[in-house]
């Protein structure tokens, strides 16, 4: 062999040895990325129905990174959730979503983890019609080595395939969710009209009548009645701002309070005073208030005791004379002691007294508001039933373009001396 | 319903609510200063207020709370006549200030 044929030997098994030792580097890499693949395949859950789906899955692609921490960020409805909670406070993870709208990774550094020391993150979004429904973040402590190149990779090729799962996991968990509200405001639902009564007080000489009709399943209007140790009829309607579950359980809260106040023989006057002081701070804390009147009424006498804390103006008729029973206090939670005044009255027979809640008089007509001046003409003059006159106000609303979309919960009570 | 906002010292605003001021924005009115612990006055300008229901009287009181916790106060400016006759009607107008001019609710906010 010519000096040049050794030469070119030696360049050829020079070459062989380097491309032998890419082929190990080659089978080594492929061996690794096959140990990262096959337990991420197999934690990956074909069909997930829970948000539990997700945590082999993470675990997995934090293995497969060796990543110290990892953590899922969902968009539920309008909030964002972790999994698992707090690695990353959500707050922290808001100031990204514009960024992550872009579809590509996103590094980010020095963000305090649950231990409180700095970390640095890794983050790719998971889109659903170019908005970020959620998002895999893996970290690693400040200080520890930065993510590669090949990180970044497997990070984006595990967040795509099991992207598809995540999200039916969110949406498989959002739908339990709502199932189990939907159950909890059917419960909620029944107690409220457990708590109202199904009768008016067969008395004599009181003619009672109440109508209830939350706007939605349930409300924060009611109203109730009950016999006091005296021998008076006390009954009362209420109104917690708001509506639906919050609404509901502050009506129904209030419902029994004022019952047994009233059951345990106060006037209309201290009921009122005591039931705020006892609501006071949990209604600071809710944010709610509530309206209410109170009124007891003695069967034998025709006596009647009123007392009206925010709520809409009791109409009552004495005679041919129409008037308005206004508030005298402000409703019950907005400070923390109340002195309501009472109106004191002696009802004949065919006297009427109706109080009802803004359900009513806020009813939007081509007119405005229907008003207290609405109801007050929906009475028909010379009628002496006050069950006939809110009937007749019933009627009047129902007759109404919209009626069945009412906007506000609607109560009506009347009262009146056969 | 429309809000503005404006920046009367660091600690105190002026927010203007026009048009009805019910449930649907509520949140909104919230954000502004009832979650903002930096606030302390708040006027609110209630003259191109249209309507107020049961919901809104309880954010006025939700913010007039807030602001009294920080030793701060809640003034109500011009409110419309329906708003004010709503506040007459639940005697809310024994709770909240009103003054008639910003000078009256700037002069009140500084004598809290």
């Amino acid at each position: 062999m010519t000096d040049q044929t050794l030469g070119e030997v030696a360049a050829y098994k020079k070459r062989i040895a380097v491309l032998e030792s890419e082929l190990d580097e080659m089978t080594s890499a492929l061996a690794q990325a096959w140990d990262q693949l096959v337990p991420f395949l197999q934690a990956a859950p074909t069909q997930a129905t829970s948000t539990l789906d997700i945590v082999p899955v993470l675990e997995s692609i934090i293995a497969a990174i060796d990543a110290r921490m990892g953590a899922v960020y969902l968009k539920r409805g309008d909030e964002w959730v972790t999994i698992p909670l707090d690695i990353v406070t959500v707050r922290d993870f808001y100031k990204y979503l514009d960024e992550l709208a872009s579809g590509q990774i996103l590094h980010v550094h020095n963000i305090p983890a649950w231990h409180g020391r700095p970390t640095h993150w890794m983050f790719m979004p998971i889109l659903i019609n170019g908005n970020v429904a959620g998002a895999i973040g893996v970290g690693l402590e400040e200080g520890e080595r930065e993510f590669t190149a090949l990180d970044a990779r497997v990070l984006t090729r595990m967040t795509e395939r099991a992207a598809s799962q995540i999200v039916a996991a969110n949406l498989a968990e959002s739908q339990a969710r709502e199932a189990r509200l939907a159950r909890e405001v059917q419960i909620a639902s029944l107690i409220q009209r457990s708590i109202q009564p199904l009768t008016v007080p067969r008395l004599p000489s009181v003619e009672m009548i109440a109508h209830w009709m939350p706007a939605s399943t349930v409300g924060g209007d009611a109203w109730g009645w009950v016999l006091q140790p005296s021998g008076q009829l006390a009954c009362f309607i209420l109104d917690v701002a708001g509506k639906g579950l919050p609404a509901a359980l502050g009506a129904v809260s209030l419902h029994t309070a004022l019952k047994m106040s009233l059951r345990l023989g106060l006037n209309p006057v201290d009921a009122l005073a005591t039931v705020n002081n006892e609501v006071y701070e949990a209604y600071t804390n809710a944010g709610i208030l509530a309206t209410a009147t109170v009124i007891t009424i003695d069967p034998s006498s025709g006596e009647i005791e009123h007392a009206n804390a925010g709520h809409t103006p009791t109409i009552v008729r004495i005679g041919n004379k129409w008037s308005l029973w206004n508030a005298s206090a402000p409703p019950l939670g907005v400070l923390p002691t109340i002195a309501p005044q009472s109106d004191y009255r002696v009802l004949e027979s065919g006297d009427l007294l109706i109080c009802y809640s803004d359900g009513f008089s806020e009813i939007e007509t081509p007119n405005g508001f229907w008003g207290t001046q609405g109801i007050l003409n929906a009475i028909p003059d010379q009628t002496t039933s006050v069950a006939f006159a809110v009937q007749s106000i019933i009627s009047e609303v129902e007759n109404f373009p919209d009626y069945g979309a009412a906007a506000d919960d609607q109560t009506i009570m009347g009262l009146s001396l056969l | 319903m429309e809000l503005q906002t404006k920046e009367l010292t660091p600690q105190a605003i002026l927010i203007h609510i026009n048009g009805r001021f019910d449930a649907a924005v509520v949140e909104q009115v919230k954000r502004v200063w009832i979650d903002n612990e930096t606030i302390r006055f708040v006027i609110a300008d209630l003259s191109e207020t249209t309507f107020i229901d049961s919901i809104g009287l309880a954010t006025l009181v939700s913010g007039l709370k807030s602001t009294r916790q920080r030793g701060g106060e809640l003034i109500l400016l011009k409110p419309t006549e329906p708003v004010k006759v709503i506040l007459e009607l639940t005697r809310m107008n024994m709770v909240f200030k009103i003054a008639a001019t910003l000078e009256e609710a700037e002069t009140a906010t500084k004598a809290s």
